[in-house]
C-alpha cells in the first residue's frame, strides 16, 4: 500500500466521513447515502478512492456490495500523526534545557 | 504548553519560554545547538524561509536512504513562529503540516508504475 494514497484519500472531508462510517460497521452504498447530502455516484467515487488507497475493502453479495474499513490501511497516517503529537512537546522540553545551558 | 491536531493534517504546538526571541532564534538556527535538541536522525530538514527572530519554515522529510519502501515516508513542513511576550520572553508556535500532501517525487512515480494493480484500483 502506498502511504501517499492514504493521505490523499483522507484529505477530502466527505471521504474522511465516509471512511469513519464504514469504520463503525460494514455498509452498502444505499445505507451510506442516507448519512450524506451528496449523490450516490459521489459516494461510490469516494469508496473507489478509499479502496484504491487500501483503506476500505469490498465484499460482494448478490447484486450488493458491502464496504468496511480495512484496519491495516489507516496505520501509516495514525502512526505519523501520533508520533509527532508526542514529539513536539517532548522537543520543547529539550529546547528549554538547551536554552538554560546557553549564554544569555 | 498546548497541542492540537487541526484538519486531520496539521499539528500545532505552542508554548511560552522565558528567554527572549533572539536567544530562541539561536537555538533554532545555530547548527551545534539545533543538533542537540531538534532534528531526529531519520529526518532531512532544509530551511525554506527565514525571518530572523520571527519565523523559520523548514521542509521535514524522511531521509530517502532510511526509508523502508514507501510505507514510512514523510514529506511535511514545519514552521516555527516566534513572538515576544509582555514579560520579555518568547511565545513559540510550531505548526507541523502536510501529512496529507500528495507527493510527486520520482521515487513515488517509479513505485506507482511498478505497481499496476494499485494504479488500476486507484483509477477505478
Amino acid at each position: 500500500m502506498i502511504e501517499t494514497e492514504v493521505f490523499r484519500a483522507l484529505a477530502d472531508p466527505t471521504r474522511r466521513a465516509v471512511f469513519e462510517r464504514v469504520m463503525a460497521r460494514e455498509m452498502n452504498v444505499t445505507e451510506l447515502k442516507g448519512h450524506f447530502a451528496v449523490s450516490q455516484p459521489a459516494i461510490s467515487q469516494h469508496l473507489a478512492a478509499l479502496k484504491g488507497a487500501g483503506l476500505v475493502s469490498e465484499r460482494r453479495e448478490g447484486r450488493f456490495a458491502y464496504y468496511r474499513a480495512d484496519p491495516k490501511g489507516i496505520v501509516p497516517l495514525i502512526s505519523w500523526i501520533e508520533r509527532y503529537r508526542a514529539f513536539w512537546p517532548e522537543r520543547i522540553g529539550k529546547l528549554k534545557d538547551v536554552l538554560k545551558g546557553m549564554d544569555p | 504548553m498546548s497541542s492540537e491536531t487541526k484538519a486531520d493534517d496539521t499539528i500545532i504546538t505552542e508554548c511560552d519560554l522565558e528567554d527572549r526571541p533572539g536567544k530562541v532564534w539561536r537555538a533554532l538556527t545555530e547548527p551545534d545547538l539545533v543538533a542537540s535538541w531538534l532534528v531526529p536522525e531519520d529526518v532531512d530538514c532544509q530551511v525554506m524561509e527565514a525571518e530572523p527572530e520571527r519565523l523559520l519554515r523548514c521542509s521535514w522529510r524522511s531521509r530517502s536512504d532510511e526509508c523502508d519502501g514507501l510505507g514510512d515516508r514523510l514529506d511535511t513542513v514545519v514552521t516555527f513562529e516566534l513572538s515576544e511576550t509582555e514579560r520579555g520572553g518568547t511565545h513559540l508556535r510550531i505548526v507541523h503540516e502536510g501529512f496529507a500532501t500528495v507527493m510527486q517525487s520520482p521515487a513515488i512515480v517509479h513505485a506507482a508504475n511498478d505497481n499496476s494493480e494499485t494504479m488500476m484500483r486507484a483509477a477505478a
